[in-house]
């Protein structure tokens, strides 16, 4: 065995080949180990935190929001209601980027009448401070609509899904256009769903005329009632799905985004 | 006498580090550290006293390779300080709750 020498140059006759073989490799294998086990905690510490920062979403505190009623008017008594401060949380859009909560007006939705488009009782919509009529080309659409008539201390604002924006004089032929639409078949095989017949005729007799009736004056409907939206809203009373008639002025924007904050648990 | 003088110098870099970290969390008080900053932590853990380790061997033993791994461990290590510091935005979280969006008007 040759014996370490102090000032030889090479280092190959100083150090031992084969123990210094193994020294390595145990280095290399346990570095590599090491590297493994500390990528999979990381992984795990993060996601640990990340479920703690989440469960205080229960211990936010709240500030109060417009009520955007999806269902009967009678069943949504208050102009507002209370939910988690959206200032001190990161809601994110769909590509996990938080979204600027200032640009945004929010809304608590009360009622299940807009749960076949996938919005629930107590979720929070969000709403585009800059809306702009001409931007609703798409559809449909989920909008927030005004109550024509509100009462003090009642909910102002209303959910709907929207399929058409146009002439009143129009809906009948695109009601029956929308009735053939790939997502509206989605629609008709939900219960409440009476027919498209029976959809039609309600359009006809009961909407129509409703629309008539409240906006005509001596039977002409005036120039700023002329442009509607058609939308469709399932009626928790009656628990049937129909369309609905609102003009356009009513519109208050689109909703962007929907989130469920659950904080009963 | 110099290994004692190393060693101290060691501890009180690793004093310094914490000092750092803590001064990392208050300059960035809604944030907090992902885990994976305890891979950083845990790598400098194991580069810093190489140069060290190496100086000594140099010094005890004249093995000039001992010379160059040492330069190239202090390499080494201002590289992993450096982007550390150029990607400090990337080992910090906020502490806010993520919320995400339903799929709704499908």
């Amino acid at each position: 065995m040759i014996t370490i020498n102090a000032g030889t140059p090479l280092l190959i006759n100083s150090i031992p080949l084969f123990p210094s073989l193994v020294a390595g490799v145990g280095i290399a294998y346990f570095g590599w180990t090491f590297y493994k086990a500390n990528k999979r905690v990381n992984e795990y510490r993060q996601k640990v935190q990340r479920d703690i920062i989440n469960q205080s979403v229960k211990v936010i505190p709240q500030k109060d929001y417009y009520l955007a009623c999806a269902g009967s008017n009678e069943d949504c008594t208050d102009e507002k209601v209370r939910k988690i401060d959206v200032d001190l949380c990161n809601f994110c859009d769909h590509n996990k980027k938080p979204l600027d909560v200032s640009l945004y007006d929010c809304y608590v939705v009360q009622g299940d009448s807009m749960k076949y488009a996938g919005i629930n009782d107590g979720d929070i919509l969000f709403v585009p401070k800059d809306f702009k009529l001409e931007t609703l080309t798409t559809f449909p659409v989920i909008l927030v609509l005004r109550y024509g008539n509100c009462h003090e201390e009642k909910a102002k604002y209303k959910v709907r899904r929207t399929w058409f924006k146009g002439s009143y004089k129009n809906l009948e032929d695109k009601a029956k256009e929308i009735i053939k639409t790939p997502k509206f078949r989605k629609l008709t095989l939900q219960s409440g769903f009476k027919g498209e017949e029976w959809m039609l005729e309600d359009l006809k007799n009961k909407r129509l005329k409703k629309y008539m009736k409240k906006y005509s004056v001596d039977g002409i409907i005036p120039k700023e009632y002329d442009e509607v939206i058609l939308s469709t809203t399932y009626d928790t009373k009656y628990k049937e799905i129909h369309f609905s008639i609102h003009p356009i002025s009513l519109i208050v924007g689109n909703v962007e985004e929907c989130y469920t904050v659950d904080i009963e648990n | 006498m110099e290994l004692m003088a190393v060693f101290i110098v060691f501890v009180v870099f690793l004093w310094e580090t914490a000092i750092i970290f803590l001064d990392i969390k208050s300059r960035y008080p809604k944030k907090n550290f992902v885990g994976n900053i305890f891979g950083l932590n845990a790598r400098l853990f194991f580069i810093i006293p190489i140069p060290f380790v190496l100086g000594a061997i140099y010094k005890k033993l004249d093995l000039i390779i001992c010379f160059y791994l040492a330069l190239f461990s202090m390499v080494w290590l201002k590289w992993e300080i450096a982007s550390f510091a150029n990607n400090i935005e990337s080992y910090l979280v906020d502490i806010k709750p993520e919320i995400y969006p339903n799929n709704f008007n499908q």
